[in-house]
């Protein structure tokens, strides 16, 4: 039998921020919301996808030849990159004396992601760290994910499902029982903006999220995206529903950041243009959580 | 132990007078100038003096300045005492060099009143032939002279040639504890008992009297010199008020008992450690480190404490004083040195916590009062070191990072795992070896008992690029070293690595003599007398610390670049002899013209494997050559029977040396600097984390070192909340449980965000962390890159 293979996108070792302890974050391709604030607007699709960084290109031409497939043409003397004619299969990348191609996206298997989250166990060991699935959405790849998490169970590692509990429970439940806590994404209570902002309403998401609090130890994280959700009301509601509905799990507030904006730029995307909350809206809003930090 | 609650002396509510004294001194820095006092007593005593025994002519030069140098006490000061005649200025050491560069110095702006040129030029007169670094090199041919301007720090920096002549770099750490037990009367009467137990009969026997009668003048030139302070003390009290009058005269009662007598109380205590540290100072220069105050100054602490006469908010104050008092000392030297030293990089180093000789936690609330202390006044010195083990608790580690995030760039943390394995191995027994300090930056000593240690800067980078060459400088265009063969020819890496390592291995004998002679000529001509009456076994042998005075005699060898050699030799051996990929030649080429015109080239050898990211390929390597480096310098004499220890650090000698070094198979240009400590990664090269990184330096075997250094960054989006700090802690932790000596953390500022929007090739590995996202800084677009750049000035003002 073949073994399962998923499509990766990063492995950040030492992650402080992404559940319990020291961690190794596999960040996996593929999501089924299409938010338009998205930081990492190249794990979107499941396929893989050139990252192109104009600012280092030089036009040497040497991606044009490596490419089979005529994505980069002469046009009026310079290499032109056409994405319409990209396939991702990344040849280019190597021959780029600038890094200025890189592939977001690599086939792996779960030994080989295993061999880079070994590295550091003692890590793990001594902070009560361990792993993070990540991404995208891990469960646009739900059989590599509940393979990845499982594996590293075995091995005696803490497991994490960073999730927007956007699938189809049979098959949440399925990689849940892998983790042993999760990180959960709520953006709004509101199906109607939900449904504007990211492309589906989050009816499942929340009826998801109670069957999940019922299961593992949970915490919420909010993205704050302004002139979305950082308001009192829209942080209020939430706040609410984690108490009554989901037995008051701690909520991370995460103030909009601007760190992905220029991976917009590489995929030749428009990104949102968006400014980060200050510390006394992001203070104001925190008070709205009561003791739920 | 807990750490004791400190709450603000009600009328300092605001700012602490450690606080006020260092913004005071802050101000007297700015006028500061070069102070002759020192020189022109000095001067006076060695004209009195002529044609004495020198331990007797340095000894009476100390009596001299003890006794004549102008002392003052500032406003507010509870702790006296000065490096200086002036707050903040410089005093100048002319017997130990007159350099060219102050000779031709413009001093006229610089000089502080009533000195004149006049006065200046009588010094140089005196001085400027016999001054220790002048008369060495006199006694060299000229043939000699010329090849140690051609392969040292004058020329093409293989290694460094005046390394321990134009000062006393103070690695050393004398017995404080001795003094506060026992007072330097005390050791007057153990000096005179030995006196009148010495028969002379031979040489020997007549130096080691001269030697004796030298001790017992100093001890005494030092009891002198409190006697001032005690005096001044009283005349200002009659002048002062109220709570100042009250506090001068505390001070005069201090200065009455210490350093003479047994220290009793905690001011006393603190005190007469602080006039020992000072007048070892103004005899030799030396930069000592105090070594563990928290253990030696902690029974007088206790009993007062226990006896109601000091509060924890007292001791805290007099600790402020102390730290404002040991960054007032200034270095006053020729260029040549500054290019050297990390701005005013002094030795004094305080260690804190570890353990007790019978293997206890040693931590008690001294050693909070020290991290409060200077968090409070922020000053630079003394640098604070922490010793960890596993007894320890974590509160201490976790107040030294929250003292790191502060932007204060210590406290270091330091292995004891790794250490007392290394001092057992060097001959301690296992007492002394649980009581060591760190000395310098990062070595661990038995304070009291091991002689302070000349180094011998190497550069392996260098040796490298001699390699490649077959033995020749290609900036200098000299043959410089032996001919290793000519890499055109090599068949396969082993013959590399043979020419390279033969290459190390003749500079590091080379400079073994030399610094093994220079320390004997110092040792003689001057012979640091105060340190070595706090020094076992100096009075009993009745030698000085640097001659075989000490009971640990040690000379050491520091290997600087170790790392970009590493990455060297990792690219070659990957691109030019694993994959073909590179023509010697090729390479040769490319790094004759510092890769202009050769980006391709250079862009493939910085793709291959580079120490600092857990990758085995290259952390082999480093493992490999570490290992052979310390058994290799091991087996090297050095002078009075010392061995030469393997000591990789580089303070900022990897600047000096990197000018001088050519583009490397590494990538790295020429005249960049070279790796920065002796198991970081090449700046910029560690792109996957802390964690890659310490798995890097853990591969090395660490115990056979003599202190290694491991410098990390985070931006202080890392360090936030106290959940952070104990994650960064746990990195130390592990690092430790594999044998890594030292770890030292830096937060990112401004200033090196904008450094890295400028280069970003040097900070790749620059990462910028918020809730649930990280990039690497130098990847983001400019207009977030200024944000960053805005909030991180913001979060540090
Ligand atoms: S990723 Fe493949 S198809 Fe796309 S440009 Fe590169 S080589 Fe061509
Ligand atoms: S190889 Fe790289 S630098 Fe050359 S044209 Fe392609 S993207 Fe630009």
């Amino acid at each position: 039998m073949n073994p399962i293979r998923g499509v990766v996108f990063n492995i950040q070792r030492c992650s402080l921020h992404d559940g319990p302890g020291i961690r190794t974050t596999v960040f996996l391709k593929g999501c089924p919301l299409g938010c338009f604030w998205c930081q990492n607007p190249e794990s979107q699709a499941t396929s893989a996808e050139l990252l192109y960084d104009r600012r280092k290109c030089t036009l040497c031409g040497a991606c044009r030849s490596a490419c089979p497939h005529g994505a980069v043409r002469l046009v009026q003397g310079k290499p032109t990159y056409d994405r319409t004619l990209c396939r991702g299969c990344g040849r280019c990348c190597p021959v780029c004396p600038n890094e200025a191609r890189s592939l977001s996206g690599k086939t792996m298997s779960a030994d080989e992601v295993l061999a880079e989250v070994r590295r550091d166990v003692k890590f793990y060991r001594r902070s009560g760290g361990g792993v993070t699935l990540s991404g995208g959405e891990p469960m646009s790849q739900p059989r590599f994910s509940r393979e990845l998490l499982g594996r590293c169970r075995q091995e005696g590692l803490h497991t994490t499902l960073d999730t927007c509990g956007a699938a189809p429970w049979a098959r949440l439940r399925g990689v849940l029982e892998q983790a042993d806590f999760v990180l959960l994404d709520i953006k709004h209570l509101d199906p109607a903006k939900h449904a504007a902002a990211t492309g589906r309403d989050n009816r499942l998401i929340l009826a998801n999220a109670k069957r999940i609090a019922k299961l593992k130890p949970l915490r919420l994280r909010i993205p704050l995206i302004p002139g979305f959700n950082d308001d009192a009301a829209a942080i209020g509601a939430i706040a609410a529903f984690a108490r009554n509905e989901l037995g008051g799990p701690a909520i991370d507030l995460l103030p909009y950041n601007r760190l992905g904006e220029i991976k917009y730029d590489f995929l030749d995307r428009e990104g949102p243009a968006l400014l980060t909350q200050t510390d006394e809206r992001l203070r104001e809003l925190e008070a709205l959580l009561g003791d739920t930090r | 132990m807990a750490a004791p609650k400190v709450t603000p002396l009600a009328e300092y509510a605001g700012k602490s007078r450690g606080e006020r004294l260092w913004k005071q001194a802050l101000k007297h820095r700015e006028g500061a100038k070069l102070s002759l006092a020192r020189a022109l007593l000095l001067l006076e005593s060695c004209r009195q003096t002529e044609g004495l025994p020198t331990p007797i002519r340095r000894a009476r030069a100390l009596e001299r300045i003890a006794e004549g140098i102008p002392i003052f006490i500032e406003p507010e000061e509870l702790l006296v005492g000065a490096f200086s005649s002036r707050p903040m200025y410089f005093e100048w050491y002319p017997e130990y060099a007159v350099d060219q560069a102050i000779l031709s110095q413009d001093l006229d702006g610089m000089l502080a009143e009533p000195y004149t040129q006049k006065d200046v030029a009588r010094v140089i007169d005196y001085f400027q032939a016999g001054c220790l670094q002048g008369s060495f090199f006199a006694l060299m041919d000229e043939a000699q002279k010329a090849h140690i301007a051609e392969t040292c720090e004058d020329g093409a920096w293989v290694y460094r040639a005046k390394t321990t002549l134009d000062i006393d770099r103070g690695y050393h750490a004398v017995d404080h504890e001795k003094a506060l037990r026992k007072g330097f009367l005390g050791v007057l009467a153990e000096v005179e008992a030995e006196l009148a137990a010495t028969a002379v009969v031979d040489d020997d026997s007549l130096r080691k009297v001269d030697f004796l009668q030298a001790l017992a003048i100093v001890l005494k030139a030092g009891i002198r010199y409190a006697e001032r302070y005690a005096d001044l003390a009283r005349a200002l009290a009659k002048k002062a008020t109220g709570r100042r009058r009250e506090e001068l005269e505390r001070i005069a009662a201090v200065c009455d008992r210490v350093p003479a007598h047994p220290a009793r109380t905690f001011p006393e205590a603190i005190q007469s450690s602080l006039f020992l540290h000072i007048l070892i100072h103004l005899e030799s220069r030396a930069q000592e480190s105090p070594g563990r105050m928290d253990q030696f100054l902690y029974p007088c602490y206790a009993q007062d404490l226990r006896e109601g006469k000091i509060t924890p908010e007292q001791a805290l104050e007099l600790l402020e004083c102390y730290r404002v008092k040991l960054s007032t000392l200034r270095l006053f030297s020729s260029i040549k040195y500054n290019e050297i030293v990390s701005g005013e990089a002094q030795y004094h180093n305080v260690t804190l916590g570890g353990q007790t000789a019978d293997g206890r936690d040693a931590t008690n609330e001294l050693s909070y009062l020290f991290l409060r202390a200077a968090e409070r006044t922020r000053t630079p010195h003394p640098t604070l070191s922490i010793r960890c083990h596993d007894r320890m608790p974590r509160q201490l580690a976790l107040r030294g990072l929250e003292l790191v995030r502060a932007g204060l760039g210590f406290p270091a943390f330091f292995n004891d795992a790794s250490d007392i394995p290394w001092l057992l191995a060097t001959g301690a027994p296992l007492a002394e070896a649980r009581t060591h300090c760190i000395s310098g930056c990062v070595h661990a000593i038995v304070p009291g008992r091991t002689s302070p240690f000349d180094v011998l800067f190497i550069s392996i980078a260098k040796c490298l690029e001699l390699a490649l060459h077959n033995g020749f400088d290609p900036r200098t265009k000299k043959q410089l070293g032996p001919r290793t063969g000519e890499f055109a020819r090599m068949k396969g890496y082993d013959d590399l690595w043979a020419a390279f390592t033969a290459q190390v291995e003749h500079f590091s004998r080379e400079g073994g003599v030399l610094i093994g002679r220079q320390r004997v000529y110092r040792s003689q001509r001057i012979p640091a007398l105060l340190s070595s009456a706090f020094t076992d076994d100096c009075i009993r042998r009745g030698k000085t610390a640097l001659a075989d005075g000490a009971r640990y005699n040690i000379i050491i060898q520091s290997a600087v670049g170790m790392i970009d050699a590493v990455d060297s030799l990792a690219a070659v051996r990957r691109c030019v002899f694993a994959e073909g990929a590179v023509g010697r030649s090729e390479l040769l080429e490319a790094l004759a013209m510092n890769f202009d015109n050769r980006e391709a080239l250079r862009k493939r050898l910085l793709r291959a494997p580079k120490y600092g990211n857990d990758d085995d390929f290259a952390d082999g390597i480093a493992a490999e050559l570490y290992g052979w480096w310390w058994r290799m310098v091991s087996a090297i004499e050095g002078p009075y029977g010392t061995r030469q220890l393997p000591a990789p650090y580089s303070i900022s000698v990897h600047g000096a040396a990197g000018k001088r070094t050519g583009a490397l198979p590494s990538g790295r240009l020429a005249g960049h600097p070279l790796a920065d400590g002796s198991v970081s990664p090449c700046q910029g090269m560690d792109v996957k984390g802390p964690t890659a990184v310490i798995n890097s330096a853990a591969k090395i075997d660490q115990v056979p070192l003599f202190g290694t250094l491991l410098n990390m960054k985070f931006h202080p989006s890392a360090m936030k909340s106290q959940e952070d700090l104990a994650k960064i802690y746990t990195l130390i932790e592990a690092y430790f449980a594999e044998g890594g000596k030292h770890a030292q953390f830096n937060v990112v500022d401004a200033k090196t965000l904008r450094e890295a929007q400028r280069h970003p090739e040097r900070h790749k590995s620059l990462m910028v962390r918020v809730a649930g996202y990280s990039a690497y800084f130098t990847e983001l677009g400019t207009n977030v890159q200024d944000e960053i750049i805005q909030r991180t000035e913001f979060a540090s003002a």
